[in-house]
């Protein structure tokens, strides 16, 4: 169970980034590439995740795959190695990858731009090694496990193909469901040209025309099925089924070997619906939280005040989506006391400084927006409220107390209130 | 166009999938939707063997580099994480005297650019690559798909401007 889980693990430190890279790539490449496709597809809400949240699953997936690689280093089925790249053009494509990541994952999180192209550099050059390694890691998924746990016996292994009895079987078996396969394709592509032409051509309602022709073609597949190829195959099993019958030995085998096909099936099926039940899991994390972060962006919504806690007369960030162009008079940011002096006003923040009057404690902050249609309808439009925390100005500023007395207390209580100026004043 | 098999009796079956598509059209009276246009200008190259030679001249390449297998799946993963790279990038606002400059197609070209240095792709694969793009433009311009005429015009443009580069290189 311990092997079982430790391979597990170890696939899906390959598959969960595959899976992720290639979703991103594809659905980035498909929607740029067809924009008349007229399919409207959830899958474009990925594109539509912030910078943080595709910054925060990035970091995620490096780390787990990481892992994986990792692991497998201790297994010594790989090697930690600086980039051997054969010419030019694969260095060059390396080399830019690997900034591009990192700006990216250094823009996200910091701001420190003194320090930022610094922090590139320097990610950038971790980003080469890692990527490289990644790069191995991921050409190389160990399914061994995987495949001796479906296909082999543990007690004692019988070929599938060691009997040309078996053998006879199973390639019938897969022809005939080939043929059948592609008989049963052929007929629904049969129903559904018939549906579109009586829908399109004739105006019949479709409803009553899918009816008709799904009954139909259903029990004319069904007579099909049960007349021809059930009677064929179920004839041909019992004549198989007599030949072995004759022959004891043959028939034990035939018995164990459909015990350990049913059991691996079994087993197969199991690890098939756990990595389906994983992957489907964030698959629908990931879309719900991307439909979420379309929703948002589309509506009048604040997102975030920054600084979250701050003191009167500091600079204070209302961070969301949609405020536009302040072209109402009407349109204000409004607070518990009533309407604020805005500093500055954009399409995703609105700075003010904190008024005087405002008291110690919390208070709601929204916008109001007033948007005239081409009609001149105008309609009221209000966001949603996000709370700000005010604390008294002597949380961040020395008294003159604090300043006059010269002991270890004060000076400790004036470096705390000037680490809490710093990262109040950080942004 | 001499590595494309263009023989008789396929220029005859073009010609019937051409005109009884038309004349399918005329007789529903309906317009063309993409999906249906799509797999009909498919079909159409399949029968000419476009698409063969494509993968034909895709293969030639592969062959005449020093490829083994894993080298090709590494470059592969490769290709997948530069296009993610400069999806992310071009959000963070990375290079945005680069990205800014960029159309969608110029895009979609950019991101094709790797995975053309990195598998050695020939002058000819790009070429019969820009025909098929061309073709579809043809198409689409006909039917009025505005955006994906000239996405596509844009790209089999770069296409043709990359041969021809490339072939300055080699000379």
């Amino acid at each position: 169970m311990r092997k079982f889980a430790y391979e597990t693990f170890l696939f899906l430190t390959w598959l969960l980034p595959m899976l992720f890279f290639s979703y991103l790539a594809f659905v980035f490449i498909f929607f740029t590439l067809f924009p008349d496709f007229p399919l409207i597809l959830n899958q474009k809400n990925i594109l539509a995740l912030s910078n943080s949240q595709f910054a925060f699953g990035l970091i995620l997936l490096f780390v787990l795959s990481f892992i994986g690689l990792y692991l497998k280093v201790k297994e010594k089925s790989l090697n930690f190695s600086l980039p051997k790249l054969g010419s030019t053009s694969e260095w060059l494509v390396l080399l830019t990858t690997s900034y591009f990541f990192s700006y990216f994952i250094i823009r996200t999180f910091f701001e420190l731009r003194r320090f930022n192209s610094l922090l590139i550099l320097s990610l950038t050059l971790f980003f080469i090694f890692f990527l490289y390694n990644l790069s191995t890691f991921l050409t190389s998924p160990n399914l061994e496990y995987f495949k001796l746990l479906i296909f082999s016996s543990q007690k004692k292994s019988y070929s599938l193909f060691s009997n040309k009895y078996h053998r006879q079987i199973l390639l019938n078996f897969g022809r005939n469901g080939f043929i059948l396969f592609l008989s049963t394709l052929f007929c629904l592509v049969l129903v559904y040209l018939t549906l579109w032409t009586l829908e399109n051509v004739y105006a019949f309602g479709s409803q009553k025309v899918a009816l008709i022709l799904l009954l139909s073609s259903v029990w004319f597949l069904f007579g099909y099925l049960i007349k021809v190829q059930l009677q064929r195959r179920l004839n041909y099993l019992i004549y198989i089924f007599r030949k072995i019958a004759a022959n004891k030995k043959v028939l034990h085998e035939f018995k164990e070997m459909t015990l350990n096909i049913l059991k691996s099936f079994l087993i197969g099926l199991g690890i098939i619906s756990l990595f389906a039940v994983i992957v489907g899991f964030f698959a629908w994390r990931l879309n719900r939280q991307a439909q979420i972060q379309k929703k948002l962006r589309e509506s009048l919504v604040i997102t975030d005040i920054v600084p979250h806690k701050t003191t009167l007369a500091e600079l204070v960030k209302v961070r969301g989506y949609n405020f536009g162009w302040r072209l109402n008079p009407n349109d204000k940011l409004l607070s518990d006391y009533g309407p604020v002096i805005v500093e500055e006003w954009t399409e995703q923040q609105i700075s003010f400084r904190v008024p005087l009057n405002w008291q110690v404690g919390e208070l709601n902050l929204w916008v109001e927006k007033y948007e005239t249609d081409n009609d001149n309808y105008t309609r009221k439009l209000q966001s949603n409220k996000l709370q700000i925390e005010i604390a008294s100005r002597w949380t961040y500023y020395p008294s003159q107390e604090e300043l006059d007395r010269k002991d270890i207390g004060s000076y400790i209580s004036r470096g705390l209130k000037k680490i809490r100026r710093f990262i109040l004043h950080r942004e | 166009m001499l590595f494309i098999d263009g023989t008789r009796r396929k220029l005859v079956q073009g010609m019937l999938l051409l005109i009884s598509y038309y004349f399918a059209l005329r007789i529903l009276n309906s317009t063309n939707d993409f999906v249906t246009l799509v797999i009909i200008v498919s079909l159409y190259l399949a029968i000419f063997g476009t698409f063969k030679a494509l993968f034909c001249s895709f293969a030639s390449d592969l062959g005449k580099s020093k490829f083994n297998k894993s080298s090709f799946g590494k470059n592969l993963i490769l290709s997948l994480l530069w296009v993610c790279s400069v999806i992310l990038a071009k959000k963070a606002g990375a290079s945005a005297w680069l990205f800014d400059s960029f159309d969608d197609a110029t895009l979609l070209f950019f991101i094709y650019l790797p995975f053309a240095l990195l598998f050695a792709i020939s002058e000819r694969t790009n070429i019969i690559l820009a025909i098929i793009l061309w073709l579809y433009t043809a198409f689409f311009y006909l039917n009025n798909f505005k955006l994906t005429t000239d996405l596509f015009t844009i790209l089999a443009f770069w296409l043709f401007a990359l041969a021809v580069f490339k072939k300055f290189y080699e000379v």
